[in-house]
């Protein structure tokens, strides 16, 4: 198990490598000039020069990507074009936000698509798994910022029950940090459960398909005995592993909505740092969402991989 | 019953299962459902082993998991019955049949590996039966699949049963699947070609096994198989199997020494003379017809040696000899 872990570790160094210089391109191949979102339409040529050469963005690309990678490799992300502020820091202090707020709604999406996946498996072709494939595909397919004013307008504006926005630390105040992160995590999870709905149904279907489970039924097992005892686990298992890669998707869209919620997370400093051309702030965000969504993978590989005892005698 | 063939039992045992006219259909979308068994009749008595053989594809597995009502999606049975102790198994409710599997009728299923459950120790599915259908404590559970493990030689039983099955070898988990059918000490036993996966010196041990058990405690089994070499070995009386008809039935010593039908007697040339185990068997030229050919006739017309012009009028099982009844003009 640690053999594995250490290899996953290692080769998270290309990975970071690749999405680096991808990242990189991409900030720099967006049309817009950084400079003349800093100082503003009325710059003159002379201003926006003076700018580009202070920040060093006059240089070959090449240049400019070792640099960056270079300082940031000891931690320095630079300042922000905006304000001077230190990028570093401000994105350490937006990490657990995010954290918490992607790992919630992604909880919420296995919490809703186990159950139901499991359930449309089992019964699959009849009518019941009609109505949950197409339950399934409607999520999917809910843009989830549409989703998110929805249920502002019933929970928060109508009922009242759950502020509109807004964060509160969890250290600061557990019940008004949970309140708040409640109607964002049913807007992620609740889309994200459509796909891992999906996945978790063509998993059971495949393990109902199973000789051993044909074996169960010869020993006379009950219906329920035999999802619990039998099909559950063994459907878990590719479920986690796919289940990792929507797990990504689900990031993504955290940009939209911390940005819906006024959640200072690291998607909005995203969204911050892609209208101001901010490219400290967009490269360190950018870095920091991928590490995250790395790490979880991994978590999310080693959970699958616990409950599969033929992984673990080999890992062991 | 009129093609109901009643060979006398070992020793004259008492009738345990007697299946007559069971049909069995595949059901197909806008066309008619296409026969997977014909007719089938057969008997089993109290502590006798049965032998149903055939090709691949001939019916004999269906014909089997029939009888505890785990056919596949649309395979169903269209008519027949299975009297068993005074009970037709075709009848049951759902929850009456899940009573009768395992306690009263457990399978041993074929290709060890896939039917054991990955991610659950072997004592705990060995166990499964009794956990099933009896109020037993945990603990004595735990102590009786030791011992059912160690009547089936598992070397160090209390340990092994907390292993997965993927650290046991083939033979283990054969062994342990066995276990699992005796554990409620079932009157009747279906074995699915139990050692079809398995290499040939402990094909052998399983089958002394079977036939140690049915000394032992009286069950009695159905055993199916392609492999005539095992048939011959282990059963009483046989049952041969094609395209979904009972071609032949008989004792073992009447089938062996005098076969009469014309696919008994290929069946027996192509079974290699020494060691193999042939999926196919190669030396019958052509083809088992699919459920869904009609044929007019003898099924077995288009690939029997001595076909003749009467063939083409399909053949009653008719009774030749004491015991032993054949499903062909020329017998």
């Amino acid at each position: 198990m640690l053999r594995l872990v250490l290899g996953r570790l290692a080769s998270f160094v290309p990975t970071l490598f690749v999405a680096s210089v991808v990242l990189f391109l991409a900030v720099n191949v967006v049309p817009g000039s950084a400079a003349r979102s800093a100082l503003g339409i009325q710059a003159t040529p002379q201003a926006l020069k003076r700018f580009e050469h202070q920040h060093g963005l006059d240089r070959p690309l090449a240049v400019q990507y070792v640099e960056w990678a270079g300082k940031a490799l000891q931690g320095d992300f630079g300042t922000s074009f905006q304000n001077a502020v230190a990028v570093g820091p401000e994105v350490r202090k937006r990490i657990p936000v995010t954290l918490q707020l992607a790992g919630m709604a992604f909880l919420v999406a296995i919490a809703i698509a186990v159950p139901l996946g499991l359930i449309a498996g089992f019964r699959h072709q009849t009518g019941t798994d009609g109505v949950l494939t197409t339950l399934a595909t409607l999520f999917g397919s809910t843009p989830n910022f549409w989703f998110a004013t929805l249920l502002i307008y019933f929970f928060s504006l109508r009922l009242g029950w759950l502020p509109t926005g807004g964060y509160t630390p969890y250290l600061e105040d557990p019940v008004a940090n949970l309140q708040g992160m409640l109607l964002p995590c049913i807007a992620l999870g609740v889309v994200s459960s459509g796909l891992l709905i999906r996945i978790m149904r063509t998993a059971v279907i495949e393990v109902t398909f199973s000789n051993f489970i044909e074996t169960a039924r010869s020993k006379g097992v009950s219906n329920v005995r035999l999802v619990t005892a039998h099909v559950v686990r063994n459907a878990l298992i590719p479920f986690f592993t796919v289940s990792a890669v929507e797990f990504g998707f689900l990031v993504g869209s955290v940009v939209i909505i911390e940005e819906v919620f006024r959640i200072p997370g690291i998607g909005s400093l995203v969204l911050v740092g892609i209208i101001n051309r901010d490219y400290p702030v967009l490269l360190a965000a950018a870095m920091s969402i991928t590490v995250i969504v790395l790490v979880v993978n991994l978590i999310v590989d080693l959970a699958a991989q616990l409950i599969d005892p033929r992984q673990v005698q080999v890992a062991r | 019953m009129a093609e109901a063939a009643k060979p006398s039992g070992r020793d004259g045992g008492r009738t345990l299962l007697a299946v007559e006219g069971l049909q069995i259909e595949l059901e197909r979308r806008a066309q008619p459902p296409a026969p997977i068994a014909r007719n089938v009749s057969l008997r089993v008595d109290e502590g006798e082993i049965v032998g149903l053989i055939g090709e691949s594809g001939s019916g004999k597995t269906v014909t089997a998991k029939s009888l505890i009502g785990l056919l596949p999606d649309r395979i169903r049975v269209a008519a027949g019955r299975a009297m068993y102790r005074g009970r037709d198994l075709f009848a049951l409710t759902p929850q009456q049949m899940r009573a009768v599997r395992g306690a009263e009728i457990s399978l041993i299923p074929q290709d060890a590996l896939h039917a054991l459950n990955p991610v659950q120790v072997i004592g705990r599915q060995v166990g499964e039966p009794v956990e099933v259908h009896t109020n037993r404590p945990a603990a004595d559970i735990r102590d009786l699949v030791v011992r059912l493990l160690e009547r089936v030689r598992t070397p160090d039983p209390r340990a092994r049963a907390g292993d997965y099955p993927h650290q046991f070898s083939g033979g283990m988990q054969q062994r342990a699947l066995t276990a699992m059918a005796l554990s409620m000490e079932p009157p009747l036993i279906l074995a699915d070609e139990p050692t079809t996966a398995l290499d040939v010196t402990i094909q052998a041990e399983i089958i002394a096994l079977i036939r140690d058990l049915r000394a032992q405690t009286g069950a009695s089994f159905l055993f199916i198989s392609h492999d005539l070499g095992l048939v011959s070995s282990l059963c009483d009386r046989i049952y041969v199997m094609y395209a979904g008809e009972i071609v032949e039935s008989g004792a073992r010593d009447g089938i062996f020494g005098r076969p009469r039908h014309p696919y008994t007697h290929a069946l027996m040339g192509a079974a290699p003379r020494l060691l193999g185990n042939p999926e196919r068997l190669s030396t019958i030229p052509g083809r088992i017809p699919q459920p869904s050919e009609e044929m007019a006739g003898c099924r077995f017309r288009d690939r029997c040696p001595r076909v003749e012009s009467r063939c083409a009028a399909p053949p009653a099982l008719r009774e030749v000899a004491e015991g032993h009844a054949v499903r062909c003009w020329l017998a």
